[in-house]
């Protein structure tokens, strides 16, 4: 590796965002220098994040279906449940995939360095390779990428044995018999079902009224019908405060509107969200600047207030998903490559909650249309109405689809039920191509499928759809 | 019912297509008459044909899944199987079906005469109802939809004991040791898995070179190595040239090349396909036409020779398929109504092929119809393997590919084959609708980690390398 030359690209951060910038950027002829503290790039989403929990969600999917499968005559004991192997599978699959990334980045000529980067001035980073080696290194273009971080509540400490964050939650070394987990956001929904399915008794302090706050309503119902038993207590407009561990067990004092009470556990998984990872970096030495939240500050092509640095992902705003900021990477890269029209500008990101039954939306939602004063119509399909649903007993399912009032076009969408988030790629690509109501009820749809219920929703901005009679039509017989 | 009036509108069979056609032409205004000689609307699809054999795929799946739960670390003994208790869950999804859509019927003042139909003249039928009453029915237009029935096999008659046709294989009132599945064909693949995963041990004998075998080969040799192990034994490019019923079993001859051979199954599963089902309707008297194939002859509008007859569904043409008949339906009972703004030629017609273990499914123009047809495409191929979602859930053997205009950049075709791989396919027609580029689609956000990605990906393989794949693109 040549420390000394100016490279042309340096790309700080190798997660879903970073990888996508770097290989892109290759791809395009540049040099590319990619710089990660992990042996290869992947990042939070691959090592500690998505593709690790869902992994383990599956499993949970597939446990909960083979246990319903006994009402339609196939009935399957408990299984044996081999937590190793568990792991081992989670574990391999993060192996693999990660490999396949750092076989792609030397496949592409990426020169990839393992340590963490910061910046000394606007022209020049430290490399601090955490073995002792530290050495700078001038750029012409940079474009961070370095994410999130689990985000702390001030007065708890994660300990990583009584109390801990997701990562040690999907390091899924033991199941202990009773979890209390701090959030009812999608990380603290998700890993509950995980815990859960494996026989520990979970319950859930939220701050807020409810699960997944911000979440359209109509989802949330969906998946609170069907998970009745799944936790054994739930929390809403509570603190978890005064935490400490005492013989093994952590003792808590939640704070809520009947006062406060004092429960123990066996373990307290702190799932609050996450922060944007911009501390480290020393923006300041570059002259970077960020908002009051940590997020830096970006235009549409992704340019910090200095036009040789970019920055994407996590960093850049909400949403914190992978796919985001892969989009914002590939963005950024073109950019830097002069493609004529680059731009980061959406009109929907898609959100899956990959817990039994799913929930998940994209574009616009209600609640934005009313603050942005769009005119929408809003549509809606029960599942009760679709013969694919009705197979398994899945009809506890809804879509929803939110139109522009005037021009019939598709602005938002959202779906509940099993396998949901199949629909959401679907609904995502229709407001991304500006399709109309009559054009996504004109596309033929697989019979029987869900998706049959995203063109049935769009028949209903009409009136009535082929399984769904909305207004009673007008007959003279 | 009052049978002496003159119908507004009279539509013959009440499967999806006459149904839907029924439906939307009440929505618009009209008084329909829709006759059928079930008790319900939903036709071959919802009595014998999709929705049992699509339930029976997914409750029966699960004993795959179980299987595969075995890598990630969950032990299942083998489940115990209930079959009354299956047939019985499917029969209520049937029956909850049916009297869903007769009940969507009455809450659209449908008129259901539950009967069979057949033309006296352009502008009468004469319908025999179920308790055998004849009676005459005038009427102003007509949309014919009575669809599909089996096709039998030269050699043997169907007696619905040993020798079955679909019908009689999806009651699932006996599972029998052995089995020998004629054709190779969808329902060939789709029955053929369920038979295997409720213990019989299946075989199957196809004319053609392999399973589904008009599908792009690089889809169905996935396909086929994924279900193969479902089946005692696969025989292609085989001919059955012999039937016969021998002590309780069925003897059947079978010949590949010059190498012929005889064996004998308890049943004998028929599954060559189906045909237009006009013979009831008596088209002479009103003088509609056939093709030589049997299909009744419309034009773009799915309209007959005839005026004021229409026909849609199988009886006019393939594909098959349920989604096509409603649509077509749908649009028949907007062109009466005067509401026709669209024209329906060449739609991407999706078809999803399933098994217990895993699905096929493809859309528009493919690459065999591309080759046909001598359309310049270039297609983009991205194997599973590199999806971290197809690997994270051991589901990393498939194959997300499309087609597009070499000239145009647009999508005109696609095809997936993998776990779930059906659930991809309604995103591929939408964009083939919309006229979408390999752009538009790479740049629209697909959530992570989905099967999905592997559709944006192939679409960045359009020009060049995907984030996640390194491989060259091929051109036709």
């Amino acid at each position: 590796m040549a420390k000394q030359d100016k490279k042309q690209l340096v790309i700080i951060g190798a997660g879903p965002g970073g990888y996508a910038a770097a290989f892109r950027a290759a791809e395009l002829g540049l040099q590319v220098t990619l710089i990660d503290p992990e042996e290869n790039p992947g990042g939070v989403c691959l090592y500690r994040g998505c593709i690790p929990s869902k992994a383990l969600l599956h499993i949970t999917k597939m446990k909960q279906e083979i246990a319903s499968a006994d009402k339609w005559g196939l009935s399957f004991k408990e299984p044996r449940v081999d937590l190793d192997k568990m792991n081992g599978w989670k574990n391999k699959t993060v192996t693999k995939l990660t490999e396949g990334l750092g076989h792609l980045t030397s496949k592409r000529n990426i020169e990839y360095i393992r340590g963490k980067a910061s910046f000394s001035s606007e022209k020049e980073l430290v490399i601090d390779t955490g073995e002792g080696e530290v050495y700078s290194l001038e750029f012409e273009t940079v474009i961070l990428a370095t994410g999130s971080q689990v985000m702390e509540l001030p007065g708890i400490k994660i300990d990583h044995r009584y109390i801990i964050d997701s990562t040690d939650a999907l390091d899924l070394k033991d199941v202990p018999e009773s979890m209390l987990i701090i959030g009812g956001g999608y990380i603290g929904l998700e890993l509950g079902s995980v815990y859960a399915s494996l026989g520990c008794k979970v319950s859930v302090a939220e701050m807020t009224a409810g699960f997944l706050p911000g979440t359209d309503p109509d989802l949330v119902k969906i998946f609170e019908k069907e998970n009745k038993d799944l936790f054994e207590e739930v929390y809403f407009e509570t603190r978890a405060e005064e935490i400490s561990v005492e013989k093994e067990k952590v003792k808590v004092v939640l704070k809520g509107k009947e006062g406060d009470q004092q429960k123990v556990f066996d373990k307290v998984l702190v799932a609050v969200g996450r922060k944007p990872n911009s501390g480290s970096l020393n923006v300041e030495k570059a002259g970077i600047k960020t908002d009051r939240k940590g997020f830096i500050k970006v235009n549409a092509q992704r340019q910090t207030n200095l036009p040789s640095i970019y920055a994407i992902g996590d960093l850049a705003g909400q949403p914190f998903l992978a796919h985001k900021a892969t989009h914002e990477g590939r963005v950024a890269a073109e950019v830097i490559a002069g493609e004529a029209g680059a731009a980061y500008d959406p009109r929907s990101i898609p959100g899956i909650v990959f817990t039994y039954p799913e929930m998940a939306w994209c574009g616009l939602t209600e609640k934005q249309a009313k603050k942005q004063e769009i005119q929408i119509k809003v549509v809606k399909y029960p599942w009760t109405a679709s013969g694919k649903a009705a197979m398994k007993g899945s009809e506890n399912g809804l879509t929803k689809l939110i139109f522009s009032e005037e021009s019939g076009i598709l602005l938002g969408g959202a779906v509940a039920g099993k396998n949901a988030g199949s629909l959401i790629p679907e609904i995502s690509m229709a407001i991304e191509l500006g399709a109309t109501a009559q054009e996504i009820s004109l596309s033929i749809h697989p019979h029987p499928s869900l998706s049959e219920t995203i063109m049935e929703a769009a028949e209903l901005f009409y009136g009535a759809a082929t399984h769904v009679v909305t207004e009673k039509t007008e007959n003279p017989s | 019912m009052s049978k002496n009036e003159k119908k507004e509108l009279v539509v013959i069979g009440a499967g999806p297509g006459g149904y839907a056609a029924a439906f939307r032409a009440a929505d618009l205004g009209f008084n329909v008459t829709l006759i059928d000689p079930q008790a319900n609307p939903g036709g071959a699809c919802l009595f014998h044909g999709c929705i049992p054999a699509k339930t029976l795929l997914e409750l029966l799946s699960v004993t795959e899944e179980a299987k595969d739960a075995e890598q990630m670390g969950l032990y299942y003994d083998a489940p115990k199987i209930d079959a009354e208790k299956i047939i019985h869950w499917k029969d209520r999804v049937v029956n909850e079906l049916t009297e869903g859509i007769g009940l969507l019927a009455k809450e659209r003042n449908i008129e259901y005469v539950r009967g069979t139909a057949s033309f006296l003249s352009e502008n009468e039928l004469e319908v025999r109802s179920e308790n055998r009453d004849t009676f005459h029915l005038e009427f102003e237009k007509v949309i014919i939809a009575t669809g599909s029935a089996p096709r039998e096999h030269s050699q043997a008659k169907i007696d619905h004991t040993r020798i079955l046709d679909s019908t009689d294989a999806l009651t699932l009132k006996n599972i029998p040791k052995s089995m020998l599945i004629i054709g190779g064909g969808f329902l060939g693949a789709e029955l053929g898995s369920v038979y295997a995963t409720l213990g019989t041990k299946v075989s199957l004998a196809e004319e053609g070179s392999g399973l589904i075998s008009w599908v792009d080969e690089d889809l169905v040799k996935i396909f086929q190595k994924e279900n193969e192990d479902l089946f005692e034994e696969l025989h292609f490019k085989t001919q059955v040239t012999k039937i016969v019923n021998k002590n309780n079993q069925v003897l059947v001859k079978l010949k590949k090349g010059n190498e012929e051979w005889e064996k004998e199954y308890d049943r004998i599963l028929i599954l060559l396909g189906r045909y237009p089902m006009t013979e009831t309707l008596n088209l002479d008297s009103a003088g509609i036409e056939k093709d030589e194939d049997g299909f009744i002859k419309v034009d773009q509008k799915q309209k007959t020779g005839r005026s004021n007859i229409y026909a849609i569904g199988d009886v006019t043409s393939e594909p098959m398929y349920a989604n096509k008949a409603t649509h077509e339906g749908r649009f028949a009972a907007e062109v009466i109504a005067g509401e026709d703004d669209h024209l329906l030629e060449s739609k991407p017609t999706p078809c999803v092929v399933a098994t217990t273990r895993t699905e096929m499914a493809w859309c528009g123009i493919t690459e065999v119809l591309a080759k046909e047809k001598d359309t310049e495409v270039k297609v983009t191929k991205f194997p599973w393997v590199a999806s971290g979602r197809a690997v994270a859930v051991g589901k990393a053997n498939g194959l997300t590919k499309l087609v597009f205009d070499s000239k145009s950049g647009k999508l005109i075709g696609g095809g997936v084959v993998g776990k779930k791989a059906g659930s991809l396919i309604s995103e591929i027609v939408l964009a083939i609708e919309m006229g979408a580029t390999a752009e538009d689609i790479s740049l629209s956000i697909h959530p992570h980690p989905t099967l999905s990605e592997t559709i944006m990906e192939a679409a960045e393989m359009f020009s060049g390398n995907s984030t996640h794949f390194e491989g060259k693109q091929k051109k036709v």
